[in-house]
C-alpha cells in the first residue's frame, strides 16, 4: 500500500481565460512509513498535489493510486479514503467548531459512521496521542484552550479516523517555538511509533531539513528535486536560484565537505553536527 | 539618549471567569519597567501567552493601566489620561500579526489613506503622505491595486505604510512576521531596518530568535514579566533563560556555543553558519 502518482497534470479554470497549470505530469512513489516533505513556492503546486490525495480535488488527467484506491476512476469510495488520509490544513485551529473538545474530536469518526461506543474510545486515545488529558479537556470549550493547544485539539479530530496517511499543510506555521517543538515531536512519534506515512507542506526548510527523509521540491508543477535532506541541501546553487533557503546546518556542512571534510552520520541538528565536528578532530589527532 | 516611551511598573490585568462563573483576574503583564529610547530597535520576544501583545498594547494606548498599577508615558504624556490618548496614538504607530485582518478598502492607497483621513489631514497632504510612505514600504507601483491579490509580505508592508501615513515616532510590530513565509517575513523585517536607520523607534515583538539578531535591546517576557534585557549577544549568552522560556536560539549561534563549549577558538556569538564552516575547517587543518 503506498502512494502512488503518474502523470498527474491538473489545470485551474480550464479553457477560461485565467487558465493555471497547476501539475504538470508528476509522477511520485511515496511508501508506507515514510516522512515526506513538499517544499516549493507560493504558487509552485504543492497544496494542489496533496489535495488530490482525499479527493479534494479530482483527478484530471494521469493517474493517482492512495493505499490501493484508484482517485482516477468514475466513482471513489470517499469515506473510505477520506479515513485513510488525514488532512490537515493550514491554522486546522480555525476550524473548531463544537461546544467541547470531545464533540470536535467526535466529528470525524461519527461522520464515517463508526459506533458510539468505539468513537468515546477513539477520542480518549487520540487526545492522549496528542498529549491533552481527556478528563481536563474533553468538556472544556475548544475557544478557551491556547493557540498552541487548539491546533492539538484540530490533530486529534483528524487522528480519530485511524488515517494511514497524514498531510500537513503547514503545521507549525505560527507557533512559537515550545508549540513548534510539540506539534514536530507529535509527527514525528505518529510516523516513528505509529507507521503512519506523514507528508508535510513547509516553508520552514530548518524544520524540513531536521524532520523529513525525504523532500520534493516543487516549482511550477513539477517536481524538480526528490532527495533526502542532506544531498538536497548540498546543491545549495540550485536551492538559492528555486528561491528557497539552504538550512543553517547544511551552510555549514556543506563548508566542511568543500575542505573535503565528510562526515557519516546524520548531521541535521546543531547538537549532532557538534557531535560530528569534535569526531573529526579526534580522528585527526589519532592520524598524526 | 531620550526616552520616548516609559513604563514604571505597570501591570494590566484581565478578567477571566471560572467554570462557576466567580471571577478572577489574570495578570497579562505585571511590574514591568522598561525606557524604550529615542531611535532604538527593540526586540521583544517570548512564547505564546508571556504578555507581549499586552504591552504593546499598553504603549499605544489601547490598553490603559489599571488604576494605580503604574503608568505608561509616551514622549512625557500619561496614556491614561483621555486628553493625551489622540497624541499618543499619533505617535505610536501599531501593526499587527494577520495581513488580511488590517485591510479596511479595497484600494491599496485608500488603504494608507484611511489614518490620515481619520485625523482630518487636508486632501493635498494626504495624497503626498501616501505616496510617500509606500515609497518607503516598497509599494509604490501598487498603489492602484486591491490588497487581496498581494501577498501577506507586501499586505504586511501596505499596513506599515498605513502606520507610516500618521507620521509616528515609534512602529510596534506586534507579531508581524509569524504569519509569513520566510521571504515575506525578510520583506517586513528590511523594511523595519529601513525605518529605523531613518531615525524611526522600532519595537519589534516575536518569537524567532533569527529575527533579532540586529536589535539594539532584547527584552525576553514571561508570565507577564521581564526577565532578561540586554543586547542579543548578552541574551544568547543566557541560553538557560532562552531555553526556560520556552525559546530557542538561532540554530547557527547554538552550534557555536556548543563548539566553543568542546573547546574549539570559535566565535561563540558567529551567527554566520558558512563563516563558522571555514573557522572549523581552518583549526581542523592546523592540527
Amino acid at each position: 500500500m503506498s502512494i502512488i502518482a503518474k502523470e498527474l497534470s491538473f489545470v485551474y479554470n480550464k479553457g477560461a481565460a485565467f487558465q493555471k497549470q497547476a501539475l504538470n505530469k508528476i509522477s511520485v512513489n511515496i511508501e508506507d512509513g515514510e516522512f515526506v516533505a513538499i517544499v516549493g513556492h507560493t504558487g509552485s503546486g504543492k497544496t494542489t498535489f496533496v489535495q488530490h490525495l482525499n479527493a479534494l480535488i479530482r483527478v484530471q488527467s494521469g493517474q493517482l493510486t492512495v493505499n490501493g484506491i484508484d482517485l482516477a476512476a468514475r466513482k471513489v469510495d470517499l469515506k473510505k479514503l477520506r479515513g485513510e488520509v488525514g488532512m490537515v490544513f493550514q491554522y486546522p485551529e480555525y476550524q473548531l467548531f463544537a461546544d467541547t473538545v470531545e464533540q470536535d474530536v467526535a466529528f470525524g469518526p461519527k461522520n464515517i459512521g463508526v459506533p458510539k461506543t468505539e468513537i468515546a474510545d477513539r477520542v480518549k486515545f487520540a487526545l492522549q496521542q496528542v498529549g491533552m488529558q481527556y478528563d481536563k479537556v474533553a468538556h472544556k470549550s475548544p475557544f478557551e484552550l491556547s493557540g498552541g493547544e487548539k491546533r492539538r485539539v484540530a490533530l486529534a479530530g483528524v487522528l480519530a479516523m485511524h488515517p494511514k496517511v497524514l498531510v500537513l499543510d503547514e503545521p507549525t506555521a505560527g507557533l512559537d517555538p515550545q508549540g513548534k517543538k510539540e506539534i514536530l515531536q507529535l509527527v514525528n512519534t505518529l510516523n516513528k511509533d505509529n507507521g503512519i506515512t506523514v507528508i508535510m507542506v513547509s516553508h520552514d526548510m530548518n524544520e524540513v531539513y531536521e524532520n523529513a527523509r525525504r523532500i520534493l521540491v516543487l516549482k511550477e508543477g513539477e517536481i524538480r528535486y526528490d532527495l533526502p535532506p542532506q544531498q538536497l541541501f548540498a546543491k545549495e546553487q540550485e536551492i538559492q536560484e528555486l528561491n528557497l533557503e539552504v538550512p543553517y546546518m547544511a551552510q555549514f556542512v556543506n563548508v566542511l565537505r568543500q575542505h573535503g571534510m565528510e562526515a557519516d552520520s546524520e548531521l541535521l541538528t546543531p547538537e549532532q553536527v557538534c557531535q560530528a565536528v569534535v569526531e573529526l578532530r579526534n580522528k585527526e589527532v589519532g592520524d598524526v | 539618549m531620550e526616552n520616548i516611551i516609559s513604563l514604571d511598573n505597570v501591570s494590566y490585568y484581565y478578567k477571566v471567569y471560572d467554570e462557576s462563573g466567580k471571577r478572577t483576574f489574570h495578570a497579562g503583564v505585571k511590574n514591568v519597567t522598561l525606557d524604550i529610547q529615542k531611535g532604538s530597535f527593540v526586540a521583544l520576544v517570548g512564547h505564546n501567552g508571556c504578555g507581549k501583545s499586552t504591552l504593546a498594547k499598553l504603549l499605544n494606548g489601547l490598553l490603559i493601566p489599571q488604576q494605580g498599577k503604574g503608568k505608561v508615558l509616551v514622549n512625557g504624556l500619561d496614556t491614561a489620561d483621555d486628553k493625551n490618548l489622540f497624541e499618543v496614538r499619533k505617535t505610536v504607530g501599531m501593526v499587527f500579526q494577520n495581513p488580511d485582518n488590517q485591510m479596511v478598502a479595497s484600494i491599496v492607497e485608500e488603504d494608507v489613506a484611511f489614518g490620515p483621513e481619520n485625523l482630518g489631514i487636508p486632501q493635498k497632504e494626504i495624497v503626498e503622505r501616501v505616496t510617500k510612505s509606500l515609497q518607503k514600504v516598497g509599494m509604490l507601483e501598487y498603489a492602484k491595486r486591491t490588497p487581496t491579490r498581494l501577498s501577506g509580505g507586501q499586505k504586511q508592508r501596505i499596513a506599515i505604510a498605513g502606520a507610516l501615513a500618521i507620521q509616528p515616532q515609534v512602529l510596534v510590530l506586534d507579531e508581524s512576521t509569524a504569519m509569513l513565509d520566510p521571504m515575506g517575513r525578510k520583506e517586513v523585517l528590511n523594511v523595519a531596518h529601513q525605518l529605523n536607520k531613518e531615525g524611526m523607534t522600532v519595537v519589534l515583538i516575536t518569537h524567532f530568535m533569527e529575527e533579532v539578531l540586529d536589535a539594539d535591546v532584547v527584552v525576553v517576557m514571561n508570565n507577564g514579566e521581564i526577565v532578561a534585557k540586554g543586547t542579543p549577544m548578552q541574551i544568547f549568552d543566557n541560553a538557560d533563560v532562552v531555553d526556560k522560556v520556552g525559546l530557542r536560539l538561532p540554530r547557527t549561534v547554538e552550534l557555536a556555543a556548543r563548539l566553543h563549549a568542546q573547546g574549539f577558538d570559535v566565535d561563540r556569538h558567529c551567527t554566520d553558519a558558512r563563516l563558522l564552516g571555514e573557522k572549523i575547517c581552518q583549526l581542523l587543518q592546523k592540527n
